[in-house]
């Protein structure tokens, strides 16, 4: 009982170039994106050699992003690219997959793949297109994803705190501070450390983790938490 | 200068610049005409040629060559007059459309994702060329050795172009007949099984096992020279392998040319540890060949793998055992000293857990039995997959994968899974014997919300029983590992007798009720299981049809003539509140489908925390579970027993009424036991009514016999016990694809002990009067009914009676059926179907030959 | 009923570790013998440290730690061993983790996806999951 092909028969009508291409223009205004897509991949079909065949591919990786098809929105936007890499507006291009990818990022309890595939087509943007608005939206999005990132060994490292697994817990909020040092999260990394050493019975760590904590974040949270912490387990912290 | 932006990875820019040749000529312009698609400066993007460069004739090839290898142009042209440098390109056309023609046996949709080729891309001929490859390819693995493929471009408008690839199949080449030469040992027909290819015979329509294939014979001698080395022939070799075409050109005959060589027998063995804390003589001791025995490769293989995995259990992960061999043709004995090399202990780095789009992390990170930071253990590796594995959730064979970690000593354990439909849409029906159809639906979600957790909805209709469940589990209660679990239902059971063709109910029992488990490990393999249930149970009779004014005082009450006794003393509503525990040891290595490991579980539930009825259900059941050889035959055998014991006294033997009710009590039959109806084994009541016959001048009343028009109520029993022994079948690859598992199966068992219920043969009454009739003979010679107790010559007449009540069933003796039964993954959903004879059965049991079952996994 | 034992971190060959002895050994060394440390001082790399503990755990509760041993080696500016001290169970204090987290960004799933999130094809036995409907 799969839905039947409800797709408007847009296959094979020839119709001249404009028509097709305004009457996708106005599904697109309408708001009907995926039937906007399919135009506008239609007028790719049949003229692809008219300079509104550029044009089109474009439009309808953007109508697909719209549509939230984002794989077809992709593979679009890579089929411009193969042809036209030199266009003007390839950054464009380039940006729209990224955002794509920054679309689907599910949330830090599920599987990062996407996460990853963000990072790189976001670096991408930023490497070829430096000083373009684009970079400039990337960079920014790029901290954010990172900051995603650290969030999932954030996660885990919690995980294994609730199940007693202090070693496996160290291991993971240092991966945090060693690897994600400018994101939100070393603040917290560096409090569940302070935890953490202490559990496993190296207070002298602990206090490390502690005083750089203070060091670069005195005014947060976890630092007042880890003080209060270091005040509990002085007799330990003092040796 | 940069070379502007990267050209798209077909172009690699040419690696070294050409030396340049004084020619003095300095390029002024670049003009590119002929592009219609592609932009100028994209062409000149791909070249190395710059204005204000030296032209030169090596420069100008080489840009040729980078514009080719982008193939995006069919031709592409350099003239230089006098610095003006003009690149003449005419584009590859664009595919308008592609189309298959002739491919009858493989569909479009298994071609065209395989080829290239497709609308809105550039055509390029090696692109043409590699995709007429892949279909000839496509239908090689078919066993079509001789199809063809004719590629042909349509020119279309605006340098567009339609493929159409012409496909003609031709005959299924199959392997008519393989022969053996030089084998003396081993038969023919021996060496042919182990082969993979068939020999084409009638009763070969079904399997692809004799479509000739060259990687097929390749494998095929692999699988020969395996076999004569398990057989101890060391050096056996197969000289030649030649397969000819057949006269008629449509199949192929298969020789083989062997030379067996003498057998071996094993040398000594013996093994040599350089890792420190192994000693030789602890794994000399398990080595499984001796000196002296015939010898066999496989249980080279079989040690090497051992002592790996035993090195393995001490955190050796990359300790590699390597066998070597030294053969003494003389005496024919071949020597082995297993060598494990020295390596350091490795630990777990990091756990990472890949492909989870809908379970969370954390959820299969708990099932590892190691954690970051400890050592490197196979033996927990083993048990962690095999703990994911039981959750269901992922695809059939996942195996938790090793990485080399960021150090020499350190390793990094991926677990990439992926998911598949774990929500359940199950649509049973059956047929039971007495023509009536029970409709099961039930929607079920085992990893909701990715949490882990299960939620149910299970809804069944039938004319026996109308209910609702809902249910709801979630495994790991605050992330500890208790488990716990709620269900709320409703159950309107419904039993009923077919008197003549009419169907009425006897008694209804509405049920509803919750109850609550809470499950916590013990040890790793124990487990307990605490449980309590509220239910309340209201068991009403029909009123006008069983009720009647017996004693007179105008209250109707249940006539035991009518309803039986045992119904009658059913009535009422009560409440139970029962409490429960039982104790669970289970090592099966896959609960959902266990091939190795058994399961032990007693469990007993009291009744009468409360509430009306009270009494002691004990119940043990165990199976265990063995996988026969590498054949892939698995044996079940399970065994089940159970006894109420009853603490409230409803009243004696001598009045015909049990202990414990009839509700509570155990049933047997479909499906716990095969070959027999719902509930067709054990005590029960038949009623059957009577036809009166004159034998020699007599009225007898004859009781009818056929199962149409009887009653039969089943009782239930206090004790029952039940055995089923069942081997699955592995079937070859073809069937194992469509999912087909047949098992053969013995089931025996009997449900008894029951207080026999007071029986009656009641006779009829005149509607009018309500006086007594009886049968006599009239005059001419046919029965008749009248009311006088005495004929014309003074004898007795013969009453005329309803019907008579028989009780059957209740012995411990076994019932024993036997049968075959297949599960089919249908296109539609799992696929059940039993058939099974009942070889030794009670009087009064009801067999069924015949059920299935198919429901449909979303 | 037997309780589950555990063991956490490193495996302990004492013979080895008693090997390890100031002056005498470097980072070379001391690799070679007891191989990599657990992990070094974060902020301090030239303490290395090897984390073994013994734990047992009653049925569903957590593991709790019953033998421990730490022996953290420092090494001077030159990279030879300066102190190798151990310490046992003694130091180790008893952490509730806190409660608060930073809040992280991504789309988490309404109810009723999930309920209806991987249904896959009907028909299609048993066919892979699909992410959920975009």
């Amino acid at each position: 009982c799969a839905g039947g092909k409800n797709k408007v028969n847009t296959n094979y009508i020839a119709r001249d170039v404009s028509t097709l291409y305004m009457a996708a223009k106005d599904r697109l205004d309408r708001g009907q994106n995926k039937i906007a897509a399919e135009l506008f991949d239609e007028v790719e079909r049949q003229h692809p050699y008219s300079p509104w065949a550029r044009r089109a591919q474009l439009m309808s990786a953007f109508s697909y992003y719209l549509a939230k098809d984002h794989n077809k929105s992709i593979q679009s936007a890579q089929r411009f690219l193969a042809i036209h890499p030199g266009n003007k507006d390839a950054a464009y291009a380039y940006y729209l997959i990224s955002l794509n990818y920054y679309e689907q990022i599910s949330d830090v309890t599920r599987d990062q793949k996407i996460t990853q595939q963000a990072l790189a087509s976001l670096g991408e943007v930023m490497r070829r297109y430096p000083n373009t608005r684009y970079a400039s939206d990337a960079r920014l999005k790029v901290d954010l994803v990172n900051d995603h990132l650290a969030g999932k060994e954030m996660e885990i490292g919690r995980y294994y705190q609730r199940s007693s697994n202090w070693l496996a817990a160290t291991l993971r909020f240092r991966e945090v501070v060693d690897k994600y040092q400018t994101t939100s999260h070393t603040a917290e990394a560096l409090y569940r450390l302070t935890e953490c050493y202490l559990a496993l019975g190296i207070p002298q760590e602990a206090k490390r983790s502690a005083a750089v904590l203070g060091a670069n974040y005195p005014g947060s949270e976890w630092y007042e938490k880890a003080f209060k912490l270091s005040e509990k387990h002085s007799d330990l912290i003092t040796s | 200068q940069t070379t502007g932006p990267v050209a798209p990875p077909a172009a690699a820019p040419a690696a070294v610049p050409a030396p340049v040749l004084p020619q003095g000529q300095q390029i002024r312009s670049i003009t590119v005409n002929g592009s219609q698609r592609i932009e100028a400066d994209t062409v000149r993007s791909y070249i190395q040629l710059r204005v204000g460069d030296i032209y030169t004739q090596v420069a100008a090839d080489q840009a040729l060559r980078d514009l080719f290898e982008t193939e995006l142009f069919a031709d592409v042209s350099i003239r230089n007059n006098d610095g003006a440098v003009v690149i003449d390109v005419k584009e590859n056309p664009v595919i308008n459309r592609v189309i298959l023609e002739g491919n009858k046996r493989i569909k479009d949709d298994k071609i065209l994702p395989e080829i290239r080729l497709s609308p809105r891309q550039i055509f390029t001929r090696t692109k043409v060329r590699a995709d007429v490859a892949r279909i000839i390819e496509l239908y090689k693995r078919q066993g079509r050795f001789a199809a063809t493929v004719e590629p042909k471009m349509v020119q279309q408008d605006q340098n567009r172009v339609d493929v159409v690839f012409e496909i003609t199949e031709g005959p299924k080449s199959k392997v008519r007949q393989i022969n053996i030469l030089g084998n003396e040992k081993f038969s023919d027909g021996q060496l042919r099984g182990e082969m993979v290819t068939k020999q084409s015979r009638f009763y070969r329509f079904f399997s692809s096992g004799d479509a000739y294939d060259p990687d097929k014979m390749a494998f095929d001698q692999q699988k020969l020279r395996q076999f004569y080395l398990t057989q101890g022939y060391a050096d056996f070799r197969v000289i030649s392998a030649v397969a000819e075409l057949t006269p008629d050109k449509r199949d192929f005959i298969i020789t083989y040319v062997v030379e067996e060589g003498e057998r071996y027998k094993f040398g000594d063995v013996a093994v040599e540890s350089q890792i420190r804390d192994f000693s030789e003589e602890g794994l000399k001791a398990q080595l499984s060949m001796k000196t002296g025995d015939w010898y066999n490769a496989k249980l080279v293989e079989d040690t090497v793998e051992q002592l790996s995995e035993t090195a393995g259990l001490f955190g050796y992960a990359f300790a590699d055992v390597r066998p070597n061999f030294n053969r003494d043709r003389e005496t024919l004995t071949m020597g082995i000293t297993f060598e494990l090399a020295e390596s350091a202990r490795v630990y777990v780095e990091r756990i990472d857990i890949n492909g989870n789009t809908l379970t969370q992390d954390k959820i299969i990170r708990r099932e590892f039995r190691l954690n970051e930071g400890d050592a490197f253990n196979s033996f927990l590796v083993k048990r962690s997959e095999n703990r994911i594995n039981s959750l269901g959730y992922f695809q059939e064979k996942f195996e938790i994968e090793q990485k080399q970690g960021s150090a020499p000593d350190r390793i990094i354990l991926e677990a990439n899974v992926e998911e598949k439909a774990t929500g359940e849409l199950q649509l049973s029906a059956g047929f039971s014997s007495i023509e009536n159809f029970i409709l099961q639906a039930s929607i079920r979600q085992r990893n909701f919300r990715g949490k882990g957790q299960t939620v149910g909805a299970s809804v069944n209709y039938s004319r026996f029983s109308q209910g609702i469940n809902l249910s709801f589990t979630e495994p790991y209660v605050f992330d500890k590992n208790i488990s716990f679990g709620a269900d709320i239902f409703r159950r309107d059971l419904n039993s009923f007798n077919f008197v003549g063709n009419s169907r009425n109910t006897t008694f209804e029992q509405l049920t509803t009720g919750a109850s609550f488990r809470l499950g916590v490990p013990l040890t790793e393999y124990v487990s307990a299981l605490l449980r309590y249930s509220l239910t309340v149970d209201d068991v009403t009779l029909d009123r006008d049809q069983f009720f009647s004014d017996l004693n007179g005082d105008g209250t109707l009450e249940c006539d035991p003539v009518r309803a039986g006794f045992f119904l009658c003393d059913n009535l009422g509503k009560r409440t139970t509140s029962l409490i429960g525990y039982s104790l669970i040891y289970d090592d099966r290595d896959n609960r959902i489908r266990p091939t190795r490991g058994q399961n032990i579980t007693l469990s007993q539930d009291f009744a009468g925390l409360g509430g009306a009825v009270s009494y002691l259900r004990t119940r043990l059941n165990a199976s265990k579970h063995w996988r026969i050889g590498r054949s892939g035959f698995i044996f079940t055998v399970a065994a089940e027993g159970g006894h109420i014991m009853a603490f409230e006294n409803r009243g004696t033997p001598a009045q015909g009424i049990d202990d414990i009710r009839l509700t509570d009590r155990f049933f047997l039959g479909q499906p716990q036991i095969r070959g027999f109806d719902i509930r067709g084994v054990g005590p029960r009541v038949i009623r059957s009514g009577f036809n009166p016959e004159i034998v020699n001048g007599q009225i007898v009343n004859t009781i009818v016999t056929e199962r149409r028009n009887r009653v039969d109520d089943a009782l239930g029993g206090r004790s029952y016990y039940l055995a089923r022994a069942e081997l699955d079948i592995p079937l070859g690859s073809g069937a194992r694809e469509l999912g087909l598992r047949p098992s053969v199966f013995v089931d025996a068992g009997a449900v008894f002990g029951v207080v026999q219920p007071l029986l009656q043969t009641p006779q009829n009454r005149d509607p009018v009067t309500g006086a007594l009739q009886y049968l006599t003979v009239d005059a001419n010679g046919a029965i008749a009914v009248t009311t006088n107790a005495v004929n014309a010559n003074g004898q007795p007449n013969t009453p005329s009676l309803a019907f008579t009540e028989r009780f059957f069933g209740d012995s411990p003796k076994p019932r024993v059926s036997v049968g075959f039964g297949v599960n089919w993954n249908s296109p539609f959903g799992p696929f059940r179907i039993d058939i099974a004879r009942a070889l030794l059965k009670e009087p009064g049991d009801d067999t069924r030959l015949f059920t299935f079952n198919v429901g449909t996994q979303f | 009923c037997g309780q589950l034992r555990g063991h956490q971190g490193f495996i302990y060959d004492q013979a080895l570790a008693g090997q390890i002895l100031p002056g005498v050994d470097n980072r070379q060394s001391v690799e070679r013998t007891l191989g990599r440390p657990t992990f070094t001082g974060q902020f301090a790399s030239n303490e290395w440290y090897y984390f073994a503990r013994d734990t047992r755990q009653l049925a569903f509760a957590n593991p709790r730690a019953t033998a421990q041993q730490v022996m953290r080696v420092r090494f001077d500016a030159a990279g030879n061993v300066e102190a190798v001290d151990y310490t046992g169970l003694e130091q180790v204090a008893n952490i509730d983790p806190e409660g608060k987290k930073t809040p992280t960004l991504g789309r988490n799933r309404t109810f009723f996806q999930d309920l209806f999130g991987n249904i896959g094809a009907v028909g299609a036995p048993g066919a892979g999951g699909g992410g959920p409907p975009q």
